[in-house]
């Protein structure tokens, strides 16, 4: 397994795709900072540090998608698999070095979002309106979410012998996933009712009840789906606002081990030809 | 060209690829239409009212994807199985060989849309209200989303015939089209952006007092104004989004940018695929 990792890493430090993806992420981390440094000086504009800080939740959900087809596909095409074999590797260990690789350059990817946001951000943005607690909790969900693409993409990657069908898979994948978080996000952000109002004593009497409202068990039904989804999370971590932050790395980590389990079985039975 | 042409057009009644997009667009097709069937069912009691033109031109919102798909995928085996070279050696010159490629993938891409369409006037013409257009702007929104077909198919064309590994044309296509829509709803939201932001606050004898309005940094202004409408009606990914929702005030000026786009790509395309090495 060491050994697997160490090779998977030596080709990291070789492979052009790698530093264009820790480029592409350090280049989008210094635009949207560049554009609030912008309104800053301009219009005396006040953000919180939250405002960007955990957008790479969504962008690597795309930025993975593309980079573990096009590595590990190789593998494919070249015949290492097969020689990793020969040399007596275990199907297991060489699909367990793959996401752990990949997880490994999904937190660099990050840290390259992140580099940029905070050495600018930290001077001009307000600090965020969290607790430190809730901020960390959020911080790693995040790194869980990543792990959970990898480990989405990983099973398609290693598991599908034409890289170019396996990225259009993760690629489109991704994108079916973003529509529907963004579908389910539509009836759940509908206000229960259409007018609201406040007496002096600061009782509140609603007005009339919004038909658009989703209440009952089909809206915890729609709100479990959106926290399950890693787009529904990228969402809700990009924005800063997850309603139950404690929840989301639960269900990242068992997207982790469902896909795991079901990429490594279906992997053992796979012909390298 | 003609042999090249019904050569690409045999591979295409027998691609898996080609049935596969063709039935999706068919299937989205009916979908949206009977989405909106199903919210004018849901809040007939509010008076909602579902017209056909709603869903009607939706397919210049999904061509884009649907070709950055079909057309990598569809060419790019012409490198990998040595297609390409042997169509030269038999005597086809380059230009041909390109310009039949680009053929291809305009009439794939409009039998796809006429695959939305059908399906839509299918099921929407019982279940939903008439057109609200006129007979002669419903012609130019045609005219216009076909267009748009064209071009990506011929942006597509330029990328899937200049790259000759697969998965990379693939990913460069599939990518490209999602940053030009993404584009096209980051403009739309900043050129819908209000000029001044309202400031409301509470006096201490309780009254709500509206403060002097701020100028909204996210307001486009002038010189960027100009840039971003320029943008917003020439880029595909940006038209696709006006489609899409409807907000299409020139149908004219962007099938016009949109026909520019195809004889600029299939020329840069052609003149790049001439000195390519085929290897």
């Amino acid at each position: 397994m060491r050994n697997l990792l160490s090779a998977n890493f030596l080709r990291l430090r070789k492979s052009g795709l790698f530093w264009g993806l820790l480029a592409v992420m350090f280049a989008f981390g210094a635009f949207f900072t560049l554009q609030h440094l912008n309104h800053y000086l301009k219009w005396d504009a006040k953000f919180y540090l939250t405002i960007d800080l955990f957008t790479y939740a969504l962008l690597l959900g795309f930025g993975m998608a593309v980079f573990i087809p096009l590595f590990f596909g190789a593998e494919h095409s070249d015949g290492t698999f097969r020689n990793k074999l020969t040399v007596g590797h275990t199907r297991l260990s060489i699909y367990l070095s793959h996401l752990i690789t990949s997880i490994a350059v999904a937190i660099s990817a990050a840290l390259a979002y992140v580099l940029p946001v905070l050495s600018v951000g930290l001077f001009i943005y307000e600090p965020p309106a969290l607790e430190t607690g809730t901020l960390l909790l959020l911080t790693l969900g995040t790194l869980a979410l990543l792990a959970a693409y990898c480990a989405l993409y990983t099973l398609v990657a290693v598991n599908f012998s034409r890289k170019s069908t396996a990225a259009v898979i993760c690629l489109l994948g991704m994108a079916v996933l973003y529509l529907a978080a963004g579908n389910i996000e539509i009836p759940l952000m509908h206000p229960e009712y259409l007018s609201m109002e406040v007496l002096d004593s600061g009782e509140v009497i609603p007005g009339e009840p919004n038909p658009r409202y989703v209440g009952g068990a089909q809206r915890e039904a729609l709100e479990t789906l959106y926290d399950i989804l890693p787009t529904g999370q990228s969402l809700q971590y990009m924005r800063a606002d997850a309603a139950h932050p404690e929840r989301l790395p639960l269900y990242s980590l068992v997207v982790v081990l469902a896909s795991t389990r079901a990429g490594v079985l279906l992997f053992r039975k796979k012909d390298l030809k | 060209m003609t042999k090249l042409l019904s050569a690409n057009l045999l591979r295409l009644r027998k691609s898996m690829l080609f049935w596969g997009c063709l039935i999706l667009m068919l299937l989205l097709g009916a979908g949206f239409t009977l989405q909106r069937y199903w919210e004018q069912a849901a809040y007939a009691q509010f008076g909602q009212l579902s017209y056909l033109d709603e869903v009607l031109f939706r397919h210049g919102l999904l061509i884009g994807i649907v070709m950055a798909v079909f057309v990598p995928l569809f060419f790019g085996t012409e490198y990998s199985d040595g297609a390409l070279r042997n169509k030269m050696v038999v005597g086809h010159s380059r230009l041909s060989i390109y310009f039949a490629n680009l053929i291809t993938a305009v009439a794939a891409s409009f039998t796809f849309c006429a695959a939305y369409i059908l399906a839509v006037l299918a099921l929407g013409v019982p279940l939903l209200n008439g057109i609200r257009l006129a007979a002669a702007q419903c012609a130019l929104f045609m005219l216009g989303t076909l267009a748009l077909a064209a071009a990506f198919s011929a942006l597509y064309t330029f990328v899937a015939m200049l790259c000759a590994r697969k998965a990379a044309s693939a990913v460069a296509c599939i990518l490209g089209v999602f940053l030009l829509l993404f584009a096209g709803i980051y403009i739309n939201s900043r050129l819908n952006a209000p000029e001044f932001l309202r400031e409301y606050s509470i006096a201490a004898d309780g009254q709500v007092v509206e403060e002097e309005p701020k100028p909204n940094p996210q307001y486009p202004r002038g010189m960027e104004r100009e840039v971003y409408q320029f943008l917003y009606d020439f880029l595909p990914g940006c038209q696709s989004i006006q489609y899409g929702d409807m907000s299409v005030e020139n149908p004219a000026l962007l099938a016009a940018y949109s026909l520019g786009i195809l004889v600029v790509s299939a020329g840069a395309g052609a003149a790049l695929f001439k000195r390519k090495d085929l290897k």
